[in-house]
């Protein structure tokens, strides 16, 4: 029986992560990047014409993608067409693979993935205390007064994993899992600075 | 990739997985973020690095015929966005997925953070479309 009073040991929760990590990667077909799924969500026009234009190009055979390329290029070079008195061919239409939903359900499944993460956490709420939720102040253990620090923390997360590109689940459990140098470069930097600021702000706020 | 219609269940699916995780581990916990960052008690480090190796194995041991993504670049943006990124997480005390575990767990911390979080990415995104003008190298698949 998992105590679900103390938290799991270090390998309990290195099982947890893999578990989770390789399970979305072998069913869903690709890694999570958790700062990615917040630009997206707030992004929903230009992740919906990507989930989109991937599923076209997903679900087109060879042949269908150059017909369509072919019929393109000749589009394009009707005026040349014209003038050298070829007869332009007709555009082909759309391959019927062409499935305007899938902007849509790209959407939803990033919003489906940070609902899922909240009601996580509020299961593992309700399986700890079985009391009704009740909304609590900050939580503790903050140097700064609370809010501040959140919101500034806040703000530098959200503008630092874009800039660098992901956040501790794409570089850090994705990236180095992957192998890519530039990912271990990454995390290494994240944990260091977050280590290094902490020490800062607890030498100045010791409490 | 599978069609995006078996996606979406399945995103909520390991989203409950995920959420139950951190919080089991912790990494939502403002009290042991510090700890961990005091390097007072690594348990959820080696949990993190312990994790990162058996995703390592998956990868290249079990899934060679996958098709691992490009070469991503080092770069300054990657250098200067990780850095960022490392203050925010030790003053916030949270990291993206963990501000909405701390929302799970009725936290106001942690929908302040994760509504920061929205304004640091939009404001990024907006003085990269106006001014900056870096490739990222993240695609938006």
């Amino acid at each position: 029986m998992i105590p679900w009073t103390t938290y799991l040991p270090w390998w309990g929760g290195a099982l947890g992560l893999a578990s989770v990590a390789i399970g979305f990667h072998y069913s869903v077909g690709k890694p999570f990047g958790f700062s990615g799924t917040l630009e997206k969500i707030i992004y929903p026009k230009e992740t919906t014409l990507a989930a989109e234009a991937d599923a076209f190009f997903s679900n087109s055979s060879e042949q269908e993608l150059t017909a369509l390329l072919e019929a393109a290029t000749q589009n394009a070079m009707q005026a040349s067409a014209k003038a050298l008195s070829i007869e332009p061919a007709a555009p082909a239409p759309l391959s019927k693979g062409h499935d305007l939903s899938a902007g849509a359900w790209g959407y939803l499944s990033q919003i489906l993935f940070v609902l899922g993460i909240l009601l996580g956490g509020l299961l593992d709420f309700w399986l700890s205390s079985p009391t009704l939720l009740a909304l609590s102040p900050a939580s503790d253990g903050h140097p700064l007064k609370p809010i501040l620090a959140c919101i500034a923390g806040g703000l530098l997360v959200g503008f630092g994993t874009r800039l660098g590109g992901g956040c501790t689940s794409g570089h850090g459990l994705f990236g180095c899992g992957q192998g890519q140098i530039a990912s271990v470069l990454a995390t290494c930097l994240f944990l260091s600075t977050a280590i290094a600021t902490t020490f800062a702000l607890h030498y100045f706020y010791p409490n | 990739m599978k069609s995006t219609q078996i996606q979406a269940p399945l995103h909520l699916f390991w989203g409950i997985a995920l959420g139950l995780t951190i919080s089991r581990i912790g990494f939502h916990d403002a009290n042991e973020i510090k700890k961990m960052f005091l390097l007072q008690d690594l348990r959820m480090l080696f949990a993190f690095m312990g994790g990162t190796g058996l995703i390592l194995v998956y990868f290249f041991g079990i899934v060679n015929r996958f098709e691992l993504p490009q070469k991503r670049k080092v770069t300054a943006p990657l250098a200067i966005g990780s850095l960022l990124f490392g203050i925010g997480w030790a003053l916030a005390k949270a990291c993206p997925a963990a501000s909405l575990t701390q929302i799970g767990h009725g936290s106001y911390s942690g929908a302040i953070t994760l509504a920061s979080i929205f304004a640091g990415i939009g404001l990024f995104r907006f003085l990269n479309r106006k001014y900056f003008r870096i490739e990222t190298q993240s695609c938006n698949i």
